[in-house]
């Protein structure tokens, strides 16, 4: 009669699925592993808090963002931090909506505050940011997404830890709201990519300066030449620029800033495809730091983890995909149809029969080995981002089962455009 | 400046606690699997028991047929047998994920198992006749691609009928079994699945409603089964 096995197939064929499923399984284990090794590293003490306050020049570049601006400037309206040291500039990158007229009411609003305002032709973030830098007489220099808030002391967080060679350093990112699928997806991501993130720049890792809220050394930038204006990434290319450089980039995670992520599936899918794409990009416009001994950990490991992680998940979506969902599901399916759908009778033999010895067992101990130390890993990353597991359940649930599939089929895409040389749709 | 490093002795230590980590796993799956044949050895040695005590109770039932012991009799055969078949399904499969020797030694003593009761049925019916259909089946685990629905279509089959009705598996590539090749030889097997249904010989795929009138055609007295729809 039939065989009912878990994983069932061919030989040649199951053993070749079981070898894929053994390498990924190995790579990643090691891969946590390593990550997770960071956190026994002594670490370097608290910086003392700042004295003397430095200028600050907060850059705000706004495209179509009429909806989110004038909640962004106020977020900083209510920083804290003497007034007199921030200066505050907002370019518009040519927007189509009304943000020109936002941005001008705030500015009428609070006259005091001395918001300077730049209008330009749209010409990308990259040149906003650029056109900003320009005008900089701060000594500290920050990028600002128009869809962000600021938490009150993040400046007072984040100056301590600038010292000699540290070009920039990074808050904690969060995602604002979770009142879509998508948007708990990437609130369940943020928080461990972040920790993540934390444990990268032990290492001097720090691949990508993110839009909301990072802060640099403005001598640094100029030095550097500022942001790369035909970037798909400049959040991305500064920051491996950075790198090349041999500056410092650190991420804290004690202070906040909140992000507006995309809501739909769609628009997400749009936005990873350019980060994804712009990394493969810009991997290969710097690719001489690839594995380049000079670069250290970021060169002989991070920055080829990315490629490897990319084709990992590509793997995975396809292998598990396929074989461990789809292909027994249709097989199932093919079963229902031979028995006239009598599903109740079916479930009862499959029960009946069913033995403890039926389970592959030699991958599943080392998923449930692969799963305990992710689960560490996101226990730890819920305790430095100050998060409750118990209270996000469905972010995390939904971001455990879903991001991988989805993740997976992004790559798959991105491969795909810049094999064909596909042109960014904006 | 950074001072660069790449993290030798930090590679070397995960590597290390990776390796062992990965291995114990790997272990543990293995040696669950490993009793897996523990587990059929023991489903194989309780079943030669059964079919000693069927033997000695056949022997009896020769010289002193009662209705009462012919009952039973007939129960525990099917009983075994199902055991039996169960057992093969488990071998067949687990065969498919390693071709251990073990496993096809007790795939051999499983397909004894079958034809032992499948002619002790046959001898008891002259004796103790029972309301019961047989059901030859020929398969194979390779090359067949009706054979995995024509399985689960049988496994149904014995499921509403419980012990009305008695399969005896074959899998027909299995040439380790001298006694399989008597059997195909026996009647004239030319492509799998074929099903013999008491008597008559259905080569290749019998389909649900087609099975279903065939088995009833033989009940004398029909089970629910056969009378609905």
């Amino acid at each position: 009669m039939k065989a009912e096995v878990l994983v069932s197939g061919n030989t040649s064929f199951t053993i070749m699925i079981r070898a894929i499923l053994l390498v990924a399984y190995f790579i990643s284990l090691y891969v946590i592993i390593f990550w997770l090794s960071v956190l026994i590293e002594k670490r370097a003490p608290k910086p003392k808090p700042i004295k003397a306050f430095p200028r600050v020049t907060i850059c705000i570049p706004a495209y179509n963002e009429e909806k989110n601006i004038a909640e962004t400037l106020s977020s900083i309206a209510h920083l804290d931090y003497p007034r007199k040291k921030l200066q505050i500039i907002v370019v518009n990158d040519g927007s189509k909506d009304k943000t020109r007229e936002e941005i001008e009411k705030f500015i009428k609003k609070h006259r005091k505050w001395n918001i300077e305002f730049i209008e330009q032709k749209n010409k990308g973030k990259a040149a906003a940011m650029n056109a900003g830098l320009k005008t900089t007489r701060g000594e500290y220099f920050v990028s600002l997404d128009a869809d962000c808030s600021v938490s009150k002391d993040a400046l007072k967080k984040i100056l301590p830890y600038f010292c000699r060679n540290v070009g920039a350093v990074l808050p904690l990112i969060k995602v604002k709201d979770k009142d879509t699928i998508m948007r708990k997806i990437q609130w369940g991501e943020y928080v461990i990519n972040f920790f993540y993130k934390k444990l990268i720049g032990e290492l001097d890792c720090i691949h990508v300066t993110p839009g909301p809220f990072s802060v640099y050394k403005t001598k640094i930038m100029k030095d550097i030449g500022g942001y790369d204006e035909g970037n798909l990434t400049e959040d991305l290319e500064i920051a491996l620029k950075i790198q090349k450089r041999n500056y410092k980039i650190v991420q804290i995670l004690s202070t906040t800033i909140y992000t507006k992520a995309p809501a739909t599936l769609r628009a997400f899918c749009k936005q990873r495809n350019r980060w994804y794409k712009g990394s493969v990009l810009n991997l290969i416009k710097y690719r001489e730091m690839l594995f380049n001994k000079k670069y250290g950990d970021l060169g002989t490991f991070f920055l080829p983890m990315i490629l490897i992680s990319a084709i990992a998940s590509i793997t995975l979506l396809v292998v598990t995909g396929i074989f461990i969902i789809a292909r027994p599901l249709v097989l199932k399916v093919n079963d229902l149809f031979v028995v006239g759908f009598d599903i109740n009778s079916m479930f009862q033999s499959f029960i009946n029969h069913l033995v403890v010895f039926d389970i592959d067992y030699a991958p599943l101990f080392l998923g449930i080995i692969l799963f305990i130390f992710s689960f560490i890993f996101l226990l730890m990353s819920y305790r430095h981002g100050k998060e409750s597991i118990k209270k996000n359940i469905a972010p995390i649930a939904l971001y455990l089962f879903l991001y991988p599939f989805i993740i997976g089929v992004i790559w798959v895409v991105v491969f795909f455009d810049i094999a064909f040389r596909r042109r960014q749709r904006w | 400046m950074v001072k660069r490093k790449v993290s030798i002795r930090r590679h070397l230590v995960v590597l290390f606690l990776t390796t062992v980590i990965f291995l114990v796993g790997l272990l543990l799956g293995v040696s669950v699997v490993q009793n897996r044949t523990n587990y059929l050895e023991d489903i194989a040695s309780k079943q030669k028991i059964d079919y000693e005590s069927l033997q000695l109770q056949s022997l009896y039932l020769d010289t002193l047929a009662t209705n009462e012991s012919c009952y039973s009799f007939n129960k525990i055969l099917e009983s075994s047998l199902e055991d039996v078949a169960v057992a093969q399904d488990k071998v067949n499969a687990y065969t498919q994920e390693s071709k251990s020797q073990d496993y096809i030694n007790i795939k051999r003593e499983y397909s004894l198992a079958e034809i032992r009761y499948w002619l002790l049925n046959k001898k008891i019916q002259t004796t103790c006749p029972s309301d019961t259909v047989t059901i030859l089946y020929f398969y194979s685990n390779e090359n067949c691609k009706n054979c995995d629905s024509q399985g689960v279509l049988l496994t149904y089959m014995k499921e509403k009928f419980k012990d009305r009705l008695l399969i005896f598996s074959f899998d027909a590539n299995f040439n380790d079994e001298p006694m399989i090749n008597i059997l195909k030889r026996e009647n004239n097997l030319t492509e799998v699945p074929t099903l013999v249904v008491m008597n008559k010989k259905f080569s290749g795929f019998v389909e649900k409603e087609e099975l279903k009138r065939r088995i009833c055609s033989y009940y004398k007295d029909a089970p629910e089964e056969c009378k609905s729809d």
